[in-house]
């Protein structure tokens, strides 16, 4: 198990070289040139070439991916055209708020989609069961902007029991959390449904009941540790999902956030902050999958890396 | 109607809803022009503006004081071209390199396969902001982002029947009768995944208009008066608490063909095998 992670880990290197190449790709896609942006409406040529020179936007091609990354290396991400701060400023500032938000919305999948799998597990065919059916459906048809604002419109605007937006509070947290999280709940109790559905029907849990444990101790202890693997690969496929979605919800919800830091960004071409964003999104997506697989390895140890 | 008559039997009546509600949509896609006139959706007139629905305006007008009826048909119209147009691209290419990619197994299509598996890590929704973000935001860039980002599933979802097809005997066959691969690929091995096709493009379609309205709701998609649905949304929501019907027209609307398009999806998917039906 040791070297599967190991392994895995060797792996690392050649994902981030594979992300950080395409990200200066799409910086090179971009229409618009970086110079005359960093030089403002009312520089000279001069000034645009002077610019052009010290960014190294003269060099050749490979020159300049060696500079970016070497800038990289250094904690650089280029200014923000419009604030002229740096980029890493306004990544520090608006990432902890996504992953706060991405978080939140997890566990309220998790809370609510994995305890309504159990139920319908055990008692299948049931009233649950059915509703499940019906929700998953609905989770992937609604979209989270729609599903937002009509949250926003009930519980803030006609109820008032949580502010409708803004970051603060756990109160303001509610909203977001959910309108991110809701749909992945009935994703969460049908994986799990199905998984303990199909553990309940396995020779350990009958060789478990025949020794005299009890219903509880043999669903919680023996089926639950087992259909939980699955759980956490799904775990790591939708956090980058919710992460994707974040830019909306925040737009929604007026979260500060990093989605709507790239989403503002990208309106006005501020090359730097979209591709700093996009580089960071990108890390993330490729952390929490090296996560997953890790954990994985941990706890099921039949599983080996080739 | 086979597939009609195959809801009614199973006493789907759900569903049987939903193909009428995908009905209405497509009509109100073909006929907005001769509806309302372009003038109706897009012209501002403020002396009408945010009313509730009545008979002249049944569904109200919005902040800028347009009839929602007449934007939310002409939205439908926008919403399908957008979607099909997308979704013509997504499956296009998906099934010609997942194809190319099972029926050739060497060193490049594995290449491809990992590249793939590499961009369906990432989030659909980034991949297609990304797009976005290099052809710039409008109804062509909008289209073009959902049917790339949709690629590399598609691939991979093709290539699956395709390497299974290969090795039946059928296929042995026209092989040892000296078929060209071509026409082994194109007539013999293709033809058996039409069902698979019209399933995946049904669901497809349901979720292009999904991502096509998130984009356009940040303002990455079609740009105003054009009457999109995510856009007019994010258009109106500053009125959402006093004049909630600006953003229920647009939105229900949108929820209802969604979701109408995932459920046909789905008994499509029963009706074509009825084997693959979710085991209880």
């Amino acid at each position: 198990m040791g070297t599967y992670i190991i392994r895995r880990l060797l792996t690392l290197p050649l994902m981030l070289l594979g992300v950080s190449v395409a990200v200066f790709i799409i910086l090179h896609l971009i229409p618009g040139d970086p110079a005359r942006m960093a030089a403002g409406p009312d520089a000279t040529e001069q000034d645009v070439a002077q610019i052009r020179a010290n960014y190294g936007l003269d060099q050749p091609l490979p020159v300049q991916y060696g500079i970016y990354l070497k800038k990289i290396a250094q904690g650089d991400l280029g200014d923000s055209f419009q604030t002229l701060a740096p980029v890493t400023e306004g990544i520090a500032r608006t990432f902890p708020a996504t992953l706060e938000l991405t978080v939140a919305g997890m566990l309220v999948a998790l809370v609510l989609g994995v305890p309504l799998g159990i139920y319908s597990a055990l008692n299948p065919r049931g009233a649950a069961d059915r509703f499940v059916t019906s929700l998953a459906v609905l989770g992937i048809s609604i979209p989270g902007f729609f599903l937002g604002l009509v949250l926003m419109l009930v519980f803030a605007s006609m109820l008032g029991w949580v502010p409708p937006t803004g970051r603060g509070t756990w109160r303001h947290l509610v909203l977001p959390a959910l309108t991110l999280g809701l749909p992945y709940v009935a994703a969460f109790a049908r994986l799990t449904r199905s998984n303990m559905l199909d553990i309940l029907s396995e020779d350990f849990i009958r060789t478990a009941r025949a020794k005299g444990l009890s219903w509880t101790k043999v669903t919680y202890r023996h089926a639950m540790r087992n259909a939980s693997i699955p759980i956490v690969t799904m775990l790591g496929l939708d956090f980058g999902r919710l992460l994707g979605g974040a830019a909306i919800v925040e737009t929604v919800f007026a979260w500060p956030g990093m989605g709507r830091y790239m989403v503002e960004a990208i309106m006005i071409r501020d090359i730097y902050v979209i591709q700093g964003t996009i580089l960071v999104f990108a890390l993330s997506v490729v952390a929490i999958n090296l996560f997953v697989d890790v954990i994985y390895g941990i706890i099921d140890p039949r599983i080996t890396y080739s | 109607m086979g597939f009609l008559g195959y809801l009614v039997r199973k006493k789907n009546y759900v569903t049987l809803l939903a193909t009428f509600v995908m009905a209405i949509f497509l009509m109100a896609a073909l006929l907005a022009p001769f509806l309302f006139d372009w003038e109706t959706a897009t012209r501002v007139t403020l002396d009408t503006s945010l009313l509730s629905p009545s008979l002249a305006h049944p569904l109200g007008t919005d902040e800028l004081g347009r009839d929602l009826l007449a934007r939310v048909v002409w939205g439908a119209r926008i919403t399908l071209i957008v979607a099909l147009v997308s979704v013509a691209i997504a499956m296009i290419l998906g099934v010609l390199i997942g194809s190319l990619c099972g029926y050739y197994e060497n060193w490049f299509t594995d290449a491809v396969m990992r590249f793939m598996d590499f961009m369906i890590a990432f989030p659909r929704t980034l991949l297609a902001i990304i797009v976005v973000t290099v052809l710039g935001s409008g109804v062509l860039s909008l289209t073009l982002a959902i049917g790339i980002s949709t690629i590399p599933a598609n691939v991979r979802l093709f290539r699956g029947p395709i390497l299974a097809l290969k090795r039946r005997q059928f296929t042995v066959a026209a092989k040892a009768l000296g078929a060209r691969d071509s026409s082994i690929l194109f007539s013999h091995i293709l033809p058996n995944t039409t069902s698979l096709i019209i399933i995946q493009g049904t669901l497809s379609l349901a979720e292009a208009i999904l991502i096509g309205s998130g984009l356009s709701f940040l303002g990455l998609g079609p740009q105003p008066p054009i009457p999109e649905w995510g856009a007019m949304i994010a258009a109106s929501r500053a009125h959402i608490t006093s004049h909630p019907h600006v953003i229920l027209a647009p939105g229900i609307t949108l929820f209802a063909v969604i979701l109408a398009f995932n459920l046909v999806g789905d008994a499509l998917r029963d009706y074509a095998d009825p084997r693959s039906r979710k085991a209880i």
